[in-house]
């Protein structure tokens, strides 16, 4: 437990806002270089643009008050030039922007997180931490929190500058506009001090809450618990406690939000004061004639948009911890550890797989799941690993399929151990049909064919395997083989047992040397069952074949059978020599034969 | 659109009265602002320059510095306001309209949740539909304040002259327009997915789902799906720079607006200028707010195009306070010991075509076990679903104890029996809030729980925890304790168990546990629940070998009936089933 904690402070020391905000500008100029040029460019244009017109304004004015009229034409068409300049600007970066930095930055980290959780090891799926990164990961490039960083970046930039070049100009006007920078820019620094550790805790805290009331709340409305209340009457009982729990809950938060309004407070009262400072200072100075008409009302422009750029700055700010803790999560979700590749290049299956002293152990799991197991499955043996739910069977069979490294000992192939090999050219020697087989809503020739795509387009071959597995029905579907399944996709819908023929189909049209069946799912009613098992064993005559199961009927047709318990091999052997060594085996016999007989 | 702006401000007020009241006066407050200190501006600006003409004395220069100062105040001090209004109105809205909601949810009859429709709408009607309703009440005030805004902007326009207010509005009115129209496109490309976002969705998921993943490595498929992925992402990037290009072609135009309106409030104010037909002052102040017109038009077609958007979503909370209630009716008489009549039922779901129950009739008596088989399909868990009244038969009757079922209030149903469902619940609560679910009356009740988890033969489970019945079960709180599959199971028999009813209804509940497993587990829980009758629903038939009677179900029909020996003798389809069943087994 200690040891993950401080795992998870490095992480978090790792990716400090600065590091993140050099992570995404490195990574988005690298996606799109032109639009994230441009969106800055445009953001330093409209930072100067404050000053700049501070200075035409000024001196349209005055040309107004002197009446200087061919001046003012000058200056006129000056201001209305950086106007233009100013709105097409902003419009093309709206147009890079948008269809750069958010949309394709976007689709292409939305990319680079399917690219990277197909390349994690099938054991990181076991680890709940993992899942709760990348979903957090996701819900990052969802929301576009990268795109949004970068973007917010330069905002805080053109602020700054926005702020600094019309203070410098004011500055040149009267020195005592500087000290009304003063009032402008304090504020900043003090709500990033007071808001931004305040606004990240109250995000945190708030996060934790509404699990819990939301957790209320789908009580409310998911079918499975709106059964129970209604003939249980429960219903009143979970009301009140969502009340009471909504009520604890908001009071909280608001508690929060009024705390923050409050601090927010400060930062307007100064900025207010350090507004009517300047105001007053700008009328002292031009009563006293120290400032012209003109410069004044430049001036009023000015202090205008300082306030503008203050209250953008506010609100960016407030957003910036959330967007960085966010970030993180999807650079922390990157860097997870890959699964290794293996170099050794890989020959024909031709003697034997050999699982030597294994120990495995799950994620944050105390107890080893597999405990010392040894196993030799010999070529054209078929082996059946019995052995009841939580036993460790389907673990194992995810040992042979070099799916899981052992925490301890090795697997073999031929000598070979599974962990060097050549990934790919490993997993070309099995054909499997998983416990959790997936219906592809792709078209039919994909959901044959996946398991071998270099057969893709042999329709014969792809028709056979399907009648083989008497899925007759499935061919006749409109459309043919191109048809699309699923009705998500406005496709053919097929039944629970059609689809376990059809995994069953994919399973046997890669001509794998060693096939693996892990136990159909149990909700096949039986006469379903019998006939999927019967079709397997034929199936599987010629070849290598592990096969799992907690029916011991199975047994009768296995070359070797191991029967599993509590992440043990018990018993290895035929049916014969099992039954007389009066072990597990005999006791699981007669257990399920009394039931059945 | 106007109907839910009204509708909105209507429950709002209702809800919050004062709350909303002060945010209507603060937006109308700060929606005169913007015109008003334009104004201010100017007069401070001829009152210096008649101060240095010397046409009067300081005070009149101070007398407008204090009105800007005030209307600073009322600009800047606004961002606090609306902070603590938003939390007054949020806190009303939550406290009020949640309550309502939940309520509603409770009332609504049990068969909309299995509607795919109604599933849909409370899918878009989202977490927090009150909140919603507050977003319509805001939006609406900010377009009423907007429209304020312009009108006091042309008026003070007239100033200058009457024609430049009406150019002001005649330029306005179809920008508003152009920037309305490109919002809503760019809108369609956040709500609305098209089939080929669903399908990127759909590659991505393959990718990042163990199971199938499992199956694309041992197939070295993983960049076959991943190419297809980025293939569909392509068109999919394509698609969304088009829609954006396209938006965007609107706002060049609203673009042009801007700068044509900027050169002609410098031209014409110019030139009135040069003739000395206005003053110095509103020279500068219209000047300074050309850019008015810009934030006006967009923050406005922001705001008409938010508005359109959340009036598409509100559509779907109405929807939802209009579903049918479930009707209640009164407690006649108690019921003890029934006997449970099914007579001459038959069925059929709402919306489908497909007779589900067909002329179904038995009967359970008193402590009877009676165990209900047959295919997947076959309508087993709809008997229990008409049994628990979540659905009404289309014809023939359910009667307990002679009375129909529908003159038995719901709430006396846990008189009669405790179910548990295929799909229990797993409560993220207490083990003691867990198993008293079932009957809330006994939830204090320590020694009648005690007795229910005996019975769901969960009384070890009680042991290992180490705060016992007040233990937290689940991932929801810090010290919540996650249970294994079939540990859920038996708390979930254990709540069924609690009832006074005496019938214990169990419909699969056991489908993680191997099927000899699940005979043992039923075989030791008909023996802990000997005066009690059962109903026990399987496809396993090992199960339904201890019941008294078998009901073997096929295809809405019922098969045969009897008991296990009398079935066998029979050598019908039970016969078969056992036998496919029991060749895996010896």
């Amino acid at each position: 437990m200690h040891k993950i904690q401080t795992g998870k402070i490095q992480m978090k020391k790792k990716y400090s806002g600065i590091k993140i905000i050099g992570k995404v500008y490195k990574q988005t100029l690298g996606i799109v270089p032109f639009s994230g040029i441009v969106g800055i460019l445009n953001y330093l244009a409209q930072g100067l643009f404050p000053a700049v017109t501070t200075i035409i304004l000024s001196k349209l004015f005055n040309s107004v008050y002197d009446k200087h009229y061919g001046d003012m034409r000058i200056y006129g068409l000056l201001f209305v030039l950086s106007y233009a300049v100013i709105y097409i600007l902003q419009f093309v970066s709206s147009i890079t922007i948008n269809a750069g930095i958010y949309e394709k930055c976007t689709s292409m980290y939305r990319i680079s997180i399917s690219a990277k959780t197909a390349k994690m090891g099938l054991i990181q799926f076991e680890d709940s931490e993992v899942l709760n990164i990348q979903k957090r990961a996701k819900n990052c490039v969802d929301q576009e929190y990268l795109s949004q960083i970068y973007m917010s970046l330069t905002v805080f930039i053109t602020c700054g500058i926005s702020v600094v070049a019309t203070i410098a100009v004011l500055g040149t006007y009267h020195i005592g506009f500087v000290l009304f920078s003063l009032f402008s820019v304090i504020p900043f620094y003090i709500a990033r001090v007071v808001r931004g550790k305040e606004f990240y805790l109250l995000k945190q805290k708030q996060a934790s809450q509404n699990r819990k009331l939301n957790y209320y709340w789908s009580l409310f409305n998911q079918k499975q618990s709106a059964k129970e209340m209604r003939v249980m009457g429960s219903g009143s009982y979970l009301f009140k406690k969502w009340i009471m729990q909504r009520d604890e809950v908001n009071e909280e938060i608001w508690q929060y939000n009024i705390k923050d309004a409050t601090s927010l407070l400060l930062c307007d009262i100064l900025k207010i004061v350090g507004y009517m400072i300047s105001v007053a200072l700008a009328l002292l100075l031009v009563t006293r004639h120290s400032i012209s008409i003109g410069v004044f009302g430049a001036c009023m422009v000015a202090f205008k948009s300082t306030q503008e750029a203050t209250k953008n700055f506010l609100i960016e700010l407030g957003y910036m911890p959330q967007k960085f803790s966010f970030a993180g999560d999807y650079y922390e979700f990157m860097d997870l550890p890959e699964e290794s590749k293996g170099d050794k290049d890989v020959k024909e299956f031709n003697k034997s797989i050999e699982i030597k002293g294994v120990y495995f152990k799950y994620p944050h799991c105390e107890d080893y799941a597999l405990k010392n197991v040894n196993l030799a499955v010999n070529k054209g043996e078929k082996v059946v690993i019995l052995g009841i739910n939580g036993s460790g069977k389907t673990t194992l069979s995810k040992m042979i399929l070099g799916l899981y490294t052992p925490s301890a000992g090795e697997v073999l192939i031929d000598g070979c151990s599974i962990g060097d090999m050549n990934k790919e050219q490993l997993y070309r020697y099995f054909s499997v049909i998983p416990q959790n087989f997936t219906k592809f809503l792709l078209s039919l020739r994909e959901n044959v064919t996946i398991s071998d795509l270099t057969k893709a387009f042999d329709d014969l071959a792809v028709a056979d395997t399907i009648k083989q597995v008497g899925g007759e029905d499935i061919l006749t579907v409109n459309g043919g083989l191109d048809c699309q399944l699923g009705r998500e996709f406005n496709g053919v819908e097929f039944s629970g047992g059609q689809w376990q023929k059809l995994a069953l189909a994919r399973g046997i049209f890669k001509d794998g040397q060693i096939m693996v069946l892990d136990e159909p799912t149990s909700s096949l009613d039986p006469n379903m069952e019998t006939e999927i098992l019967r079709l397997f064993l034929k199936l599987c005559e010629k070849k290598t074949a592990v096969i799992i199961s907690h029916r011991v009927g199975l047994c009768k047709f296995a070359d070797k059978i191991v029967v599993m318990k509590d992440g043990m091999i018990c018993e290895v052997g035929n049916h014969a020599t099992l039954m007389s060594n009066n072990g597990e085996y005999r006791k699981l016999y007669e257990a399920q034969e009394c039931w059945y007989k | 659109m106007i109907k839910y702006m009204f509708k909105s401000i209507k429950i709002i007020l209702c809800n919050a009265f004062l709350g909303g009241f002060l945010k209507i006066l603060q937006c109308v407050l700060v929606a005169i602002m913007t015109p008003l200190s334009i104004v201010i501006t100017q007069r401070l600006v001829d009152s210096i320059e008649r101060y240095h003409g010397g046409y009067i004395d300081y005070k009149g220069v101070i007398l407008y510095a204090a009105l800007l100062f005030v209307a600073l105040l009322v600009i800047t001090g606004n961002g606090l306001l609306d902070n603590v209004l938003s939390v007054i109105l949020k806190r009303a809205v939550n406290n009020k309209l949640t309550f309502a909601i939940v309520q509603k949810f409770l009332k609504i009859e049990y068969e909309c949740f299995e509607d795919s429709d109604v599933a849909d709408t409370i899918k878009r009607m989202g977490e927090a539909p009150q909140e919603k309703i507050l977003d319509i009440f805001l939006v609406s005030l900010n377009i009423i304040a907007q429209l304020i805004s312009i009108i006091g902007t042309a008026l003070v326009f007239t100033q200058v002259s009457i024609w430049f207010s009406v150019a002001f509005l005649g330029i306005l009115v179809p920008m508003l327009w152009i920037d309305y129209r490109a919002m809503t496109i760019m809108n369609t490309i956040f709500d609305e997915q098209s089939e080929e976002e669903r399908r990127l969705s759909y590659c991505a998921g393959l990718l990042e789902d163990k199971n199938s993943l499992l199956e694309l490595k041992i197939s070295n498929a993983v960049k076959y799906i991943l190419n297809k992925a980025k293939a569909i992402n392509n068109k999919v990037l394509g698609e969304r720079v088009k829609t954006t290009i396209r938006s965007q072609k609107y706002f060049a135009v609203s673009t042009l607006f801007v700068i044509a309106w900027a050169a002609f409030v410098v031209m014409s104010l110019g030139s009135a200028a040069s003739k000395e037909m206005i003053s110095i002052g509103i020279f500068v102040a219209l000047i300074g707010s050309a850019g008015t017109l810009l934030e006006l038009s967009q923050n406005l077609s922001r705001n008409f195009a938010n508005l359109s958007r959340q009036c598409l979503n509100i559509r779907h909370y109405y929807n939802f306070l209009k579903l049918p209630e479930a009707k209640e009716v009164i407690s006649i008489n108690d019921i003890c010991f029934p006997r449970i009549e099914f007579e001459h039922v038959s069925f059929k779901y709402p919306k489908t075509d497909v007779m589900v129950l067909k002329d179904v009739s038995f009967s359970i008596e008193q402590g009877q076990k009676v165990a209900l088989v047959g295919e997947n399909g076959a309508g087993k868990s709809t008997i229990i679903k008409l049994l628990c009244k979540l659905y009404k038969p289309d014809s023939g009757y359910i009667k307990v104890n002679g009375t129909d079922l529908q003159d038995i209030p719901m709430a006396d149903l846990k008189k009669i029996f405790g179910v548990a469902f295929q799909d229990y619940v797993c409560y993220a609560l207490s083990l003691r809030e867990n198993v008293a679910l079932g009957d809330v009356e006994k939830i204090n009740d320590d020694e009648s729980i005690k007795r229910a988890l005996k019975d769901g033969l969960a009384d070890g489970l009680l042991e290992e925890l180490t705060n016992g019945l007040d233990s937290n079960l689940g991932k929801i709180e810090d010290d919540g304790v996650d249970l294994s599959g079939g540990q859920w199971q038996r708390v979930a028999i254990s709540r069924a168990c609690l009832s006074d009813g005496s019938i214990v209804v169990l419909d699969e509940p056991t489908a993680s546990l191997d099927p000899i497993a699940e005979s043992d587990m039923y075989n030791a829980f008909s023996s802990a629940l000997k005066d009690k009758g059962c109903l026990i629903i399987s496809h396993r038939l090992a199960s339904a070998r201890l019941a008294d009677k078998i009901i073997l179900l096929d295809s809405g029909v019922i098969a045969e009936s009897g008991s296990h020996e009398e079935l066998m003798a029979k050598r019908g389809l039970y016969c078969k089933m056992f036998e496919n069943q029991s060749s895996w087994y010896a």
